[in-house]
C-alpha cells in the first residue's frame, strides 16, 4: 500500500513538469507583448525596451524557461503584471476560498448523492425511484449560474437566511463561514451530486442482484446491514472513480459560482488575470489547480485500493 | 400431522410457488410435500427447471418478495410455520436454525470481506460473538470444513480461493451457527469430479459430527445415491416418487425415475444408456393429464393425456404420481 502510494507520488512529477511545460508556454501562445503591457500606453518605445530587458524577455525560449522553473520550485511564481503582488502570496489568499468551497460541495455531493442512489436503488421501480430520477435528471439539467441566482433571490434577498455574496474566513467566525459557503456550496454541487446519485443507483442495483448478497440473506444478516455494510462496499468501487473526475470538474465549475457569489476565490482571480492579459497570475492560478487536481486523483485512487482487495493485494 | 407433537424436523406440505409473468401467475412448484427427520438427509433430485431451487429458497424464505409468492402450503420447521413470518423474524431464523450452500461458489462470496469477516458475521449477528471470539471461532470452522492454514487463510480475500476451497468456505458459513437443517443447492455441480467427491465427503462427514438434518439438491443420480437415505423426485414442479434410496434405486415406481436410472453409466458395461427424449415443458405450457406423458414410453393414450395422477402409495413408504404404478414393472439399476 505505501509502496504504491510512493510509486504514484512519482510519477506525477514527470506529469507535473509537462504541466509547467504547458502553463509557461502561455506566454509564447498569449498575443500581446507583456512589456508593452506592463509599461501601459503612455510609455515611450525606451521605456518598453528597458522592461523587456530588465524582464529578460529577448533571452531564448529555454533560459526564460529555465528561470521560471527555477524559481517556481522556489515557490516563487513571479509577480503580478498589474497589482505588482506576488502571484504566490495572491494564490494563497485565494486558495482557502475554492478549497473550502470545492470540499464543502464534494462532500455534500457525496453524502445527498449516495444516499439518493442508494435509496432509489432499494426501491427500484417503485414511486420513490421514479420521483428521484426525475429529481436527479432535472439536478444534472439545471444550468448552476441559473440556480445560484434563483438561491440567492429566495434563501438571500427574501427570508435573508444567508448572505448573497462574499466569504467569512473559517479561522475569524466559523458559523459565518459556514453561513457564507452554504448557498454556493449548494448551487455547485448540485449537479455533481445528481451524476453521482445516478452513479451510485446503478451501481447498487446491479450489486443488490449478485450471488453474494443472497448469500448474505441467507445468513440472516438484516437488510438494513447488508445495504449499508456490504452491498454499499461493493457499489462504491465504480462510483469512486466517478467522484473523483466529479472533483476536476468543481474544480472547474467553481469559478463561475464564485463570480456569482462574490467569492474571492482562485477561479475569479484566474478570470479577472485572463481579462487583464495578466501572464503570471493565469500561470499561477493553472499550474496550482492542475496540481491539486492531480494529488486529488491520487487520493481517490489509493482509496479505491483501499475498498478494493484485488487492487490492495498488488 | 399437525405441527406440534411431531418429530419432523422440516415438514414441507402442499407448497405452491408462483411467479409473475407477463400472462398473469405461474405455478412453477405445485403441490411439493416431504418432511425430513432429525438428522436425516433427503435427496431432491429432478432435472434442471423442475423447480428444486424453488423449493429450498421457499424453505429458507428467500424467495423474491415482489415477483413470486407462496400460493398455497405450509412449511414447518420443529413445528412451528415459518411461511407467513415476517422479513425480521425469517432472518432470525436463517442462518442460524436453517443454512443454505448454493450452486455457484465462485460467485456467492463477498468480493469485498475476508473470508473470516464472512463467517464471524453470522456469529456475531446470531449469537452475539464478541469480534475476537468470533474470529476465533472463524478459524475452527475453517479448519473444520478442511481448509489448510485456516489461521492465516482466515483474513484472506474470497479471490485467492479456489472454486472448491470457496465451497468449504460456504460450508463453514452455513455451519457457523450449527443449524438444525442444512439446504444444499447443488453443491458440487460447478465443481469438477475430484473436488465433487471431496466436498461429499466433508457434507457426510460433516453430518456424522454435528448431526443436522439435510436436505440434498441434485439432478445427478450418483450423488444422490452416495448421500441421501430418502429421495424425492421432482418433475415439473411436482413430486412425482418419493421412497428410500435403495426403493427408488432397485424399485422405482415411476417411469420417469426409470428414465433417470437409464441415464447412469451401466455398472460395469462400457456403454452410457440413452437419455430420456424430449424435453422438459415450461410452467407455462405444462401437459393435460400426466405431466410427463409427452415423454412416456408407457403412456397409454386416452387415460395419460387426460387424468391427472395423484401421488399415491404404491407399498408402504413409497409414493409415486403414476397411473399405471402398479401395472409396470420398471428397471431398477441391476
Ligand atoms: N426468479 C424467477 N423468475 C421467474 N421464474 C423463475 C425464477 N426462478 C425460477 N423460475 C422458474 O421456476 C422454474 C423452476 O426453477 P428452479 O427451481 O430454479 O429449477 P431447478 O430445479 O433447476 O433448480 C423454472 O421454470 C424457472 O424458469
Ligand atoms: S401416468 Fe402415464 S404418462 Fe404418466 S408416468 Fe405414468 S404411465 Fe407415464
Ligand atoms: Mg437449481
Amino acid at each position: 500500500m505505501i509502496r504504491m502510494v510512493a510509486r504514484r507520488l512519482l510519477a506525477l512529477v514527470p506529469l507535473v513538469f509537462l504541466v509547467t511545460l504547458l502553463v509557461w508556454g502561455l506566454v509564447l501562445v498569449i498575443p500581446g507583448d507583456q512589456a508593452l503591457a506592463i509599461a501601459g500606453d503612455s510609455a515611450t518605445p525606451e521605456q518598453v525596451e528597458a522592461i523587456r530587458e530588465d524582464l529578460g524577455l529577448d533571452d531564448p525560449v529555454p533560459v526564460r524557461y529555465g528561470r521560471w522553473l527555477a524559481a517556481a520550485v522556489q515557490g516563487d511564481l513571479g509577480t503580478s503584471l498589474y497589482t505588482s503582488y506576488s502571484v504566490t502570496d495572491a494564490l494563497a489568499d485565494r486558495l482557502p476560498v475554492t478549497l473550502s468551497l470545492v470540499f464543502v460541495s464534494f462532500a455534500l455531493a457525496v453524502v445527498v448523492g449516495t444516499a439518493i442512489g442508494m435509496l432509489a436503488a432499494n426501491q427500484k421501480g417503485r414511486l420513490t425511484d421514479r420521483l428521484l430520477t426525475v429529481t436527479t435528471s432535472v439536478g444534472l439539467a439545471v444550468p448552476n449560474f441559473w440556480l445560484g441566482l434563483l438561491l440567492v433571490t429566495f434563501f438571500a434577498l427574501k427570508l435573508e437566511w444567508f448572505p448573497s455574496g462574499g466569504y467569512v474566513p473559517f479561522t475569524e467566525d466559523p458559523a459565518g463561514w459556514l453561513r457564507s459557503i452554504t448557498l454556493p456550496a449548494v448551487t455547485l454541487a448540485t449537479a455533481v451530486a445528481a451524476e453521482l446519485a445516478r452513479q451510485m443507483r446503478a451501481s447498487m442495483s446491479d450489486v443488490l442482484e449478485r450471488d453474494f448478497i443472497r448469500t448474505h440473506r441467507a445468513k440472516g444478516l438484516r437488510p438494513a446491514t447488508i445495504v449499508r455494510r456490504y452491498a454499499l462496499k461493493n457499489a462504491a468501487m465504480p462510483v469512486i472513480t466517478v467522484a473523483g473526475l466529479q472533483i476536476a470538474r468543481l474544480f472547474g465549475l467553481a469559478t463561475i459560482v464564485e463570480i456569482i457569489f462574490n467569492l474571492n476565490g482562485v477561479g475569479a482571480l484566474a478570470v479577472d488575470a485572463v481579462f487583464d492579459r495578466d501572464i503570471p497570475v493565469i500561470q499561477g492560478c493553472v499550474l496550482l489547480i492542475t496540481v491539486i487536481v492531480l494529488l486529488v486523483n491520487l487520493v481517490v485512487d489509493v482509496s479505491y485500493g483501499l475498498v478494493n482487495p484485488k487492487v490492495r493485494a498488488q | 400431522m399437525t405441527g406440534a407433537g411431531t418429530d419432523a424436523l422440516l415438514e414441507v406440505e402442499g407448497l405452491a410457488v408462483e411467479f409473475a409473468t407477463a400472462q398473469g401467475w405461474a405455478r412453477v412448484v405445485d403441490d411439493v410435500s416431504f418432511t425430513i427427520g432429525h438428522g436425516e438427509t433427503l435427496g431432491l433430485l429432478g432435472e434442471s427447471g423442475c423447480g428444486k431451487s424453488v423449493t429450498s429458497l421457499a424453505v429458507m424464505g428467500l424467495l423474491p418478495p415482489r415477483s413470486s409468492r407462496i400460493a398455497a402450503g405450509s412449511i414447518r420447521l420443529a413445528g412451528r410455520e415459518l411461511r407467513g413470518l415476517s422479513e425480521s423474524q425469517l432472518s432470525d431464523v436463517r442462518g442460524n436454525l436453517v443454512s443454505m450452500i448454493f450452486q455457484e461458489p465462485m460467485t456467492s462470496l463477498d468480493p469485498a470481506f475476508r473470508v473470516g469477516e464472512q463467517i464471524s458475521s453470522v456469529l456475531r449477528r446470531h449469537r452475539g460473538t464478541s469480534r475476537s471470539g468470533a474470529r476465533e471461532r472463524a478459524v475452527e470452522l475453517l479448519d473444520l470444513v478442511g481448509i489448510p492454514d485456516a489461521a492465516q487463510r482466515v483474513d484472506d480475500y474470497p479471490h485467492t480461493f479456489s472454486g472448491g476451497m470457496r465451497q468449504r468456505v460456504m460450508i463453514a458459513i452455513a455451519l457457523a451457527c450449527e443449524p438444525d437443517l442444512l439446504i444444499a443447492d447443488e453443491p458440487t455441480t460447478a465443481l469438477d469430479v475430484t473436488v465433487q467427491k471431496q466436498i461429499l465427503e466433508l457434507l457426510a462427514d460433516l453430518q456424522d459430527r454435528l448431526g443436522m438434518g439435510v436436505l440434498f439438491v441434485t439432478h445427478d443420480m450418483g450423488v444422490i445415491s452416495q448421500i441421501s437415505d430418502r429421495v424425492v423426485v421432482m418433475y415439473a414442479g411436482q413430486v412425482v416418487e418419493q421412497a428410500s434410496t435403495e426403493e427408488v434405486f432397485w424399485h422405482p415406481q415411476h417411469p420417469y425415475t426409470e428414465g433417470l436410472l437409464a441415464c447412469l453409466p451401466a455398472e460395469h458395461g462400457r456403454e452410457r444408456l440413452r437419455g430420456i427424449p424430449g424435453l422438459v415443458p415450461g410452467p407455462l405450457d405444462l401437459p393435460g393429464g400426466c405431466r410427463f406423458h409427452p415423454r412416456c414410453h408407457h403412456a397409454r393414450a386416452g387415460l395419460c393425456d387426460v387424468t391427472p395422477p395423484g401421488l399415491d402409495e404404491v407399498h408402504s413408504g413409497h409414493r409415486a404420481r403414476c397411473l399405471l404404478a402398479r401395472d409396470l414393472e420398471l428397471r431398477g439399476i441391476s
